[in-house]
């Protein structure tokens, strides 16, 4: 899941790197060559991600501030079909909001995230909605996160 | 403005063309020169990478061609679009600089 080894480009005509051929092989060398890997190799994505999807949740602001400021930079940039969120206090108000909508709410992770060199997907669902984030990580934190939401009809 | 469905079709059939000059030429209208290309495999650098790695896709895929599924959506610069490629499914998501794609980001769920 994460990335550990700087990566060489494919030699011309190599049969190595196709979409799908190898995608259950542990490729010899894994990481981008400009990603911070060691950093990368830290992580543990599943772990990562629940505790960002359950931080919007959070009722404790000094909780909530905490992991905001452990899992993403100061000039996080969130991005869903309704805006742009930048930084901790506007992903603070998007919570509150998310909290007064849903009073109830929590996401559920499904199946497991997926990284491709500084990019992670994950799945999730919440109540009846299901939706897809992709976030861009910058070392060991997130810098831009995409949601892409799928709501259920009212 | 970028119509988010063609830009991405034509980005599919560049890894198929197999006229290198017509390939350069749509990876030059679609792609940033220093373009990233992301995948479980590795990360290509630039047009020439991307022309090594359409190269191999050929050679392994000598039918191949993508389809989209659905249609692309947009989360300000970044558009996610999913197809198919035989029996494998992916997708791709992508982040613009203004018209052209800097980064893409490929994920892959092979057939077993």
């Amino acid at each position: 899941m994460a990335c550990t080894a700087p990566r060489t480009p494919y030699a011309a005509g190599s049969d190595a790197g196709l979409h799908g051929a190898n995608a259950n092989v542990e490729p010899p060398s894994r990481g981008a060559r400009s990603i911070p890997s060691n950093d990368l190799a830290a992580i543990d994505d599943t772990q990562f991600m629940n505790e960002v999807l359950a931080n919007w949740f959070e009722r404790d602001p000094i909780v909530r501030r905490k992991v905001l400021a452990s899992h993403f930079h100061p000039d996080i940039h969130f991005i869903d079909h309704d805006g742009t969120f930048v930084g901790y206090e506007e992903l603070e108000r998007f919570s509150d909001a998310l909290q007064k909508r849903f009073p109830d709410g929590r996401f559920a992770m499904s199946g497991t995230p997926e990284r491709v060199a500084n990019g992670v997907r994950a799945f999730w669902t919440l109540g009846k909605a299901t939706g897809m984030d992709f976030a861009l990580f910058e070392g060991t934190k997130i810098n831009a996160i995409y949601v892409f939401v799928h709501a259920p009809t009212p | 403005m970028t119509d988010d469905t063609q830009f991405m079709n034509e980005v599919f059939a560049i890894w198929v063309e197999r006229d290198p000059v017509a390939r350069r030429k749509a990876m030059a209208s679609h792609f940033h020169p220093d373009i990233h290309f992301f995948d479980h495999d590795g990360t290509f650098v630039g047009y020439e990478e991307l022309e090594k790695f359409s190269n191999a896709l050929q050679k392994r895929f000598p039918d191949g061609r993508f389809a989209m599924s659905g249609t692309p959506e947009r989360m300000a610069n970044g558009v996610r679009a999913f197809w198919t490629l035989g029996r494998a499914t992916g997708m791709d998501f992508v982040l613009f600089e203004g018209e052209k794609v800097k980064a893409m980001y490929v994920f892959v769920q092979a057939p077993k």
